[in-house]
């Protein structure tokens, strides 16, 4: 009797310690099962039965094909100010609002101009130029940009105190109804700047 | 009925191991399984720090009292000695802040032969793109000695060259080049002013300090991909120890140009500035 019932206890003993084995060695559960499921609504999802084990991306529509021309036009806005810096940020758009952060270096006794051109975008975005980062004490925002515009213009004049303007780009989630791909475009930032020496900065407009 | 407490303990005995043998709980395990990210979730992406244009620097350089003199310059003919492709990078903006440097100090003659040399390193690169544009160069010849003009035309090529860069991915060039731009002004502006008092350009070459940290972050990960750029890499965090722990700095406020720095302190920093050159361009 008492060998039968050990013979019972062994049995289950042993089949409670196979079972974390398996989960030990291999993949994990759940990461396993939720790719199979993935791969199988992809798979279904597909038009072709493509046999390859790639993950399928989604098409992408990119608003900013023609991005020498908004560059072009930027060039051309920023006059008189010489050109110091550019940049274009490409955007992808997500299901939840990003945030992203641009850093430019500002250098002193020169009054400098920035041009944003979203027209390279399928939707629009909030912009706004700190001159702090994030979490600084006294940080002040010195500009919001009109998201119904798609040119902002910011001057800075040189009595700014700073070394850095901090630049952020505030993405809301797609609003695009078809999910089936992915939106994208771009943000044409360009910086130019004016020297002036002593006796022609009195005379400057105050733009902010 | 010992039997049957004994059957209940073996099976309730087995129940408590199958539970603990069995298929493991999500939290019970380190995974990263994608979650749905709410409305009101925010992700912040990397910051993007955006490089200064070293035409602007010369520009203000030149504005705030730097001189030419001669025999300061990277020689045109060391180019060839250069032969991996970071050493290459280094070159291309050393010899790129020369050529500022002789144009805006109206050196016509040397502003060709730098203008060659870097015409010949980014051929070599594979981004002579932008300066196998017959045209520009030649407006550049032709109007070295007009100052706005020429200042126009680099600004020109400074663009185009920041197009191109954007365009093909290369910003890893764009910051060792930089970078090599950059410490070259630095030793420039550090070689032909005096140290000991303060003045426009001692204000300017503190001010070029602040992005220092950002150009070392830059050059981080690529840490190990070359001797040159560790060596470089190595002597830039010592050099910005240094800068960041001078009290003044430490405790500053406003127009950073404005800011005195002790003459021992700016004779210091001024040497670890032209190690710093001697190691990029050796």
């Amino acid at each position: 009797m008492k060998v039968k019932f050990l013979s019972i206890v062994f049995l289950f003993i042993m089949m409670g310690m196979v079972s974390p084995v398996i989960a030990q060695e291999g993949e994990d559960f759940w990461t396993e099962k939720e790719e199979n499921s993935e791969t199988e609504k992809k798979e279904s999802n597909t038009a072709t039965n493509n046999n390859s084990s790639q993950p399928k991306l989604k098409p992408v529509k990119n608003s900013c094909e023609n991005r020498n021309e908004l560059r072009e036009e930027v060039r051309l806005l920023i006059r008189p100010f010489k050109y110091n810096l550019a940049k274009t940020t490409t955007v992808t758009y997500k299901r939840y609002p990003q945030l992203m952060r641009v850093l430019i270096p500002i250098y002193s006794s020169n009054d400098h101009r920035i041009i944003f051109s979203t027209k390279g975008l399928p939707q629009n975005i909030r912009i706004k130029i700190y001159d702090k980062a994030k979490g600084e004490k006294k940080r002040k925002l010195l500009f919001e940009s009109n998201p119904d515009e798609p040119i902002n213009t910011f001057e800075l004049t040189e009595d700014f105190k700073g070394s850095y303007l901090f630049v952020e780009y505030l993405i809301p989630p797609t609003d695009a109804e078809d999910r089936s791909y992915t939106s994208r475009g771009c943000v044409v930032m360009m910086m130019g700047y004016l020297f002036l020496p002593e006796e022609e900065s009195e005379g400057t407009m105050q733009t902010h | 009925m010992k039997m049957k407490i004994g059957l209940y303990s073996a099976v309730l005995g087995a129940m408590f191991m199958a539970s603990c043998g069995s298929e493991p709980k999500a939290e019970d395990q380190k995974v990263t399984v994608p979650t749905e990210q709410t409305d009101d979730t925010e992700i912040i992406e990397v910051e993007e720090f955006v490089l200064p244009s070293t035409v602007q620097i010369g520009d203000l350089f030149r504005n705030s009292g730097l001189e030419y003199v001669g025999g300061l310059t990277l020689d045109p003919q060391k180019a060839s000695s250069y032969n991996t492709t970071y050493d290459k990078y280094f070159a291309f903006g050393t010899y790129w802040t020369d050529m500022t440097y002789c144009v805006l100090n109206n050196q016509s003659q040397e502003a060709r032969k730098y203008m060659k040399v870097i015409k010949d390193l980014s051929t070599d690169l594979g981004a002579g793109e932008v300066f196998d544009n017959k045209e520009l160069l030649d407006r550049f010849d032709r109007n070295l000695e007009n100052n706005d003009s020429i200042l126009s035309i680099l600004i020109e090529i400074d663009e185009r060259t920041d197009a191109y860069v954007e365009d093909n991915g290369q910003e890893e060039f764009a910051l060792v080049a930089f970078v090599g731009g950059w410490a070259e002004g630095m030793y420039l502006g550090v070689s032909t002013v005096s140290l000991t008092d303060h003045s426009e350009l001692t204000g300017r070459i503190i001010e070029q300090m602040v992005i220092l940290d950002k150009l070392i972050e830059g050059l981080a990960p690529i840490e190990g991909s070359s001797k040159r750029v560790d060596v470089v890499l190595k002597h830039m965090r010592e050099l910005y120890d240094f800068y960041i722990n001078i009290p003044v700095i430490a405790e500053m406020e406003g127009n950073i140009t404005e800011v005195e720095i002790p003459s021992t302190d700016m004779k210091l920093l001024g040497d670890k500035i032209l190690k710093l050159r001697n190691l990029i361009v050796e």
